[in-house]
């Protein structure tokens, strides 16, 4: 089979797992108990008032029909109506995602390149003291929930030491910086905690493949012929090792979004993790709707790329 | 014998257990060792540790001390509850997923997908937001969200061990296929599903705890997440209200990972042996 038919493939595919998680998302959230209306009317609303709502919004119609209109819509790129926000979800999401994507972006490779380059340094120095450093503290960090590593960072740098700002994405009033080096000063405690908690799958990952790659006839070899220890290493036993990793990079891309929710709680960070979490607090379906589907989206089309990138390294995949 | 010697004295396996062992004294003697409910107010409201509160109280006057204590039993209900339920499920759909096979394998295994692609903290969310927050519920709603791996992993065991010779022999011999699929199959594959529910186990604690914190616990139960949602807000007043439940939280996370770490180990050596 060729590279083209394997893509249209995995591309048809994704097509049913989309629908599928689409349906399911609505089903759930309309089978909910708990209306809507109340949400947007607020306490002291009129039974008037709250009807004339039901009809604006179409909550009135059959859930089939809802559904419906809701599939055809989303075949437009149209996501609805917040009923919290009163704007169109697409519009809302497409800010969130930036405000997500400067957090997770950065520190996501900055993980992904050190988690390698220490898995494999710990994998070269197998059972020894540096290994063991490695290894240990890589297992304290993997113990640690995301909000309490973020809020011990923020007792140090924002409390204590008092060098870094501890929530928000600017300052409020305070001139002392441009807006630009504001938004980096706010980002750096919120990143840090988002590389130092993803940090330690890396490193697990990249030691354990490269120890049992180094043991490979061909790594001998390579030995053999006389490369030294270190190009051994990087030349030969870490590019085969790192398969697995891109794996993980494709699939982490709705682990990275959960743990966003949870940074961005602790660090008052307004992305995407925060916006569906108030969705769900406020029962703003629209928001959640679009949220899930997005993130889904994301997920699919990030192990579709994880496909493509192995089959580049890894032309046996597709023959298989 | 012989595996079971080589996982019992390993070092990891006994820093596990003893931790393991301290919180289990804790969950089940939670009465005794702090009597009382911890909910209560037991003084003035952010005090420092001391003589008598000796990790002090949060900002409604409870002593943390007490709330650590009672913690571990909603830890350990989770632990056990929600990882045994994505257990059962797990094993029963993967091995007759891998044992069936057909199409029937084809739909499971995209069921299993479709499982695994939805955002699984947002699913857990919007469940527990929408169908309440009592501890039955919430275990029941991680068990049925987390059990894909499990089923992945028993599904890929059985398809290795079908074409046994020993399998094919109750086949011949006239056994019944159910029967042979949970009295010989599953049990000689078990294992590697075991170590993944161990390290289940460590995930759904955090995720309880990760619950807790964004304020979306059981609010009738003293847990490790309320504490620090309660040190989020009086973080410069009250440190200790960060620190104590968080070193708690990942102590027994450490305990989890290092016994289903060890079992991996134990299981590969087991191969080592076959092979």
């Amino acid at each position: 089979m060729d590279f083209a038919k394997y893509i249209a493939r995995r591309v048809l595919q994704m097509i049913p797992v989309i629908i599928a998680v689409t349906i399911f998302n609505f089903l759930i959230i309309n089978f909910a108990p708990g209306d809507p209306v109340t949400v947007l009317a607020g306490e002291n609303a009129t039974q008037e008032y709250m009807d004339e709502l039901r009809e604006a919004y179409g909550l009135n119609e059959p859930i089939l029909v809802r559904l419906k209109l809701y599939m055809q819509k989303l075949l437009k790129g149209d996501l609805g109506v917040s009923y919290t926000y009163r704007q169109p979800v697409a519009n809302i999401i497409k800010e969130k995602m930036k405000v997500t994507l400067m957090l997770v972006l950065l520190s996501e490779i900055a993980t992904i390149v050190v988690g390698t380059a220490l898995g494999a340094l710990a994998a070269r120095h197998e059972g020894k003291t540096l290994d063991n450093i490695i290894s240990n503290v890589s297992m304290m960090l993997y113990c640690m929930p995301v909000y309490w590593l973020g809020m011990l960072l923020i007792l140090f740098f924002a409390v204590k030491l008092q060098w870094l700002p501890s929530s928000g994405m600017y300052s409020f009033g305070s001139q002392k910086y441009s807006k630009s080096v504001d938004l980096i000063r706010h980002l750096i405690l919120p990143s840090l905690t988002l590389f130092l908690v993803r940090l330690p799958t890396y490193i697990k990952l990249t030691r354990s493949t490269v120890v049992e790659v180094a043991q490979e006839d061909y790594i001998n070899s390579a030995r053999a012929i006389g490369y030294s220890e270190k190009d051994v290493y990087k030349k030969h036993a870490l590019p085969n090792a790192l398969l697995p990793t891109v794996t993980v990079a494709g699939m982490s891309l709705s682990t990275v979004f959960s743990g966003a929710l949870l940074t961005e709680t602790v660090f008052s960070w307004p992305g995407m993790g925060r916006m569906i979490f108030d969705g769900v607090a406020s029962r703003d379906y629209p928001i959640i709707m679009g949220g899930f589907l997005v993130t889904t989206i994301l997920v699919v089309v990030g192990s579709l790329i994880t496909d493509l990138i192995y089959m580049y390294l890894d032309p046996r995949v597709v023959h298989s | 014998m012989r595996r079971l010697k080589i996982f019992i004295t390993n070092k990891q396996t006994i820093i596990g257990l003893c931790i393991l062992s301290v919180l289990l004294v804790f969950a089940i003697f939670a009465p005794v060792i702090s009597p009382g409910d911890p909910l209560f107010s037991k003084g003035a409201p952010i005090q420092r540790p001391n003589k008598e509160h000796i990790f002090g109280t949060d900002n409604m006057g409870r002593d943390v001390w007490a709330m650590i204590v009672w913690g571990s039993r909603i830890s350990m209900v989770f632990a056990f509850g929600a990882a045994g339920i994505s257990l059962i499920i797990g094993v029963v759909l993967g091995a007759l997923s891998g044992y069936i096979g057909g199409v029937f394998d084809d739909i499971m295994s995209r069921i299993f997908e479709v499982f695994y692609i939805i955002p699984r903290t947002f699913l857990i969310i919007l469940m527990v937001a929408i169908f309440g927050s009592s501890v039955t519920l919430m275990v029941i709603i991680v068990g049925a969200t987390i059990w894909p791996s499990n089923a992945k992993i028993m599904r890929a065991q059985v398809l290795t061990l079908k074409s046994r010779t020993y399998v094919q022999a109750a086949e011949v011999a006239g056994g019944k296929r159910l029967s042979i699929l949970f009295r010989h199959v599953v049990p000689n594959g078990i294992g590697p599903v075991l170590s993944n529910s161990t390290l289940q186990m460590a995930q759904a604690v955090l995720t309880e705890a990760s619950l807790s914190f964004l304020g979306l616990g059981d609010p009738s139960v003293a847990s490790w997440g309320k504490i620090l949602q309660a040190g989020q807000s009086h973080i410069s007043s009250a440190p200790w209200l960060v620190i104590i439940p968080g070193i708690v939280i990942a102590l027994m996370l450490l305990a989890f990972n290092l016994l289903g770490t060890a079992l991996q180990m134990t299981l590969n050596i087991k191969q080592q042996l076959i092979e």
